[in-house]
């Protein structure tokens, strides 16, 4: 997962980086005003239909991913634990995407090795992640109060 | 929201104030209900006044709504009695109107009082249950719903089925003389009601009202007075090599004998067997010792290197019924529902909430309604009555000293 785990930026990374942005620009997206400064890794963010969209490279043991995030909404200060529970009954009908909490936020997330991915698939997963939380994120908002994340 | 004037008519009606509950109420019913809360509205407008043709009005209106409720069709047929010159209400029709208030959209549960049996476990009440009123005439297999009056059940049960579960056929014993059966979690699953098949080839409607899945224990209502249950062995133990007999549905009988393991000889919970599970229903058999005393409930749990299945002491199957049986006193009056989820008595209903407090699951009533943030839940789910996060002031409570919104540290101070 995206957060907390270690960084490091090195040269193939920055090839994989280069790879990601050819992929970004191929389905629309502008790298150079999507592109978001991380501590010490590479990242993107993008609206895609009414969702955000939050692309991170991440290595773990000696392995690049490919990360797509949509942050949600911002938890509610009450009915957690039926909102907890609907979110882990949620993760287990998704399917090539899963559901998190960081800090107070509501993520849906996909990770794949970035080896072998190619524009069709990078836009599969952008636009799955995106559809799914254009579903979900006004739905828990009515049923259980909070924020929408893209709402001030 | 019409189930929120509904149950503020009801609330008017339980503090007295008839008048306003009047109002309410029937302001309510202009509204689109489900034919089951209309049902139980006019039931609820009914108490606001003490006119008997007004209440035949409600009853009768109510039983057009919802003919399936055979507590409308008992009130409507009382009050038509009442209405005749020198009537007697009919012998299985309490004298007075049942003193218990109709229930809002969850159905009833029942709050009777429990009776414990002969050995062991002897120091309940004595029972609370009307003398038999029913005729005893056979059931020949026919399902007999609540509301009817219970059956009286007059020879000992040693055993009944519990049919229609997720694995299958299973077993179970009545624990209580109001109907009470005991049987596996692991046979009721997730389930509301089951069938329970008597001996003699009665059937009966069961109605789960709880369970709990750490024990592997479920406990189903039927509409029936017990009058002989099954002698309790008195010992919290079981001893090594222990003949034991093993009865299941259809009154199959296992011989069998506790496991003599050097371990968990002073287990009041679970003790071995030399049964494998491959010879064994879905669970839930009652286990009698050589002195014919109930040890036990037989279950499909084995431990992770053999197939032996483990049986559960009957101390800790009645320890689960007291607690079931004082949960229900410390209930008493207020409107709770059986959560499939989880398996616990929930008081949602009682503030029009739609999650089990105990696990959050959604209640089944809730399942197909618009469900909305109640801020007057917050008390059921202990929500406001924490410290507020120094972090982000939610008030929902800590888990190893962090928020269970935010997950900030207690013990660290707020970044800023
Ligand atoms: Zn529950």
């Amino acid at each position: 997962m995206v957060f907390n785990r270690g960084r490091g930026r090195s040269a193939s990374l920055e090839q994989h980086a280069n790879n990601v942005e050819r992929i970004l620009a191929s389905i629309g997206v502008d790298p150079a005003q999507a592109r978001i400064s991380t501590r010490d890794g590479y990242g993107w963010t993008f609206q895609h239909g009414s969702a955000l969209i939050e692309i991170y490279i991440e290595v773990h043991d000696q392995r690049e991913y490919f990360q797509v995030v949509a942050p949600i909404i911002h938890l509610p200060m009450n009915n957690l634990l039926a909102l907890y529970r609907r979110l882990l009954e949620l993760n287990m009908s998704l399917t090539n995407a899963a559901i998190g909490v960081y800090q107070d936020v509501v993520y849906i997330f996909n990770e794949r090795p970035l080896t072998g991915l190619d524009a069709n698939e990078a836009n599969f997963i952008i636009s799955q992640i995106a559809g799914y939380a254009d579903d979900l994120d006004n739905q828990f908002v009515n049923e259980f109060g909070g924020r929408l994340y893209t709402q001030t | 929201m019409a189930i929120r004037i509904v149950e503020q008519g009801i609330q008017a009606v339980q503090n007295g104030n008839r008048d306003e509950a009047r109002r309410l109420l029937r302001y309510a019913l202009k509204e689109e209900l489900s034919p089951a809360l209309r049902a139980t509205t006019l039931m609820w407008l009914a108490e606001t006044g003490d006119d008997i043709p007004f209440k035949v009005d409600c009853y009768r209106q109510a039983a057009e709504s919802d003919p399936q409720n055979n507590d409308v069709q008992q009130r409507l047929s009382y009050w038509l009695s009442q209405q005749l010159p020198s009537a007697q209400p009919p012998a299985n029709i309490p004298a007075m109107p049942p003193q218990s208030m109709p229930q809002a959209a969850p159905p009833p549960q029942q709050n009777t009082p429990i009776t414990y049996p002969a050995q062991g476990y002897n120091a309940g009440p004595p029972s609370s249950m009307p003398p038999g009123t029913l005729p005893t005439a056979p059931y020949a297999s026919q399902q007999v719903g609540m509301g009817q009056g219970p059956m009286q059940i007059q020879g000992q049960q040693r055993v009944v089925g519990v049919l229609g579960g997720p694995l299958g056929d299973g077993s179970g014993f009545f624990v209580t003389r109001e109907g009470l059966v005991a049987t596996t979690r692991a046979v009721t699953g997730s389930q509301p009601r089951l069938s329970i098949d008597l001996m003699s080839g009665h059937r009966l409607a069961g109605e789960v009202v709880r369970s709990f899945p750490q024990y592997d224990i479920s406990l189903v209502k039927v509409n029936a007075y017990v009058e002989h249950l099954a002698a309790v062995s008195p010992s919290p133990y079981l001893q090594p090599d222990a003949p034991i007999v093993v009865t299941m549905h259809g009154g199959k009988g296992l011989r069998s004998q506790r496991r003599n393991t050097r371990s968990a000889t002073n287990d009041t919970l679970w003790f071995p067997t030399v049964i494998h599970r491959n010879e064994l229903d879905a669970g839930g058999g009652p286990v009698y010792d050589a002195h014919n005393l109930l040890v036990g409930m037989m279950t499909r749990n084995t431990s992770r290197t053999n197939d032996y299945a483990y049986g559960l002491h009957i101390s800790q199957v009645y320890r689960c019924v007291e607690q079931y049986a004082q949960e229900m006193q410390q209930m008493q009056g207020q409107k709770t529902i059986y959560c499939t989820n989880c398996g616990a008595v929930s008081r949602a209903p009682q503030f029009g909430a739609f999650y089990c407090e105990t696990c959050g699951g959604t209640l089944p009533y809730a399942e197909n309604v618009t469900r909305y943030p109640l801020p007057n839940a917050a008390a059921l789910y202990q929500e406001n009555m924490h410290r507020p996060c120094t972090n982000c002031q939610a008030q929902v409570g800590y888990y190893d000293s962090r928020c269970l919104r935010c997950g900030h540290d207690l013990t660290t101070p707020v970044r800023r």
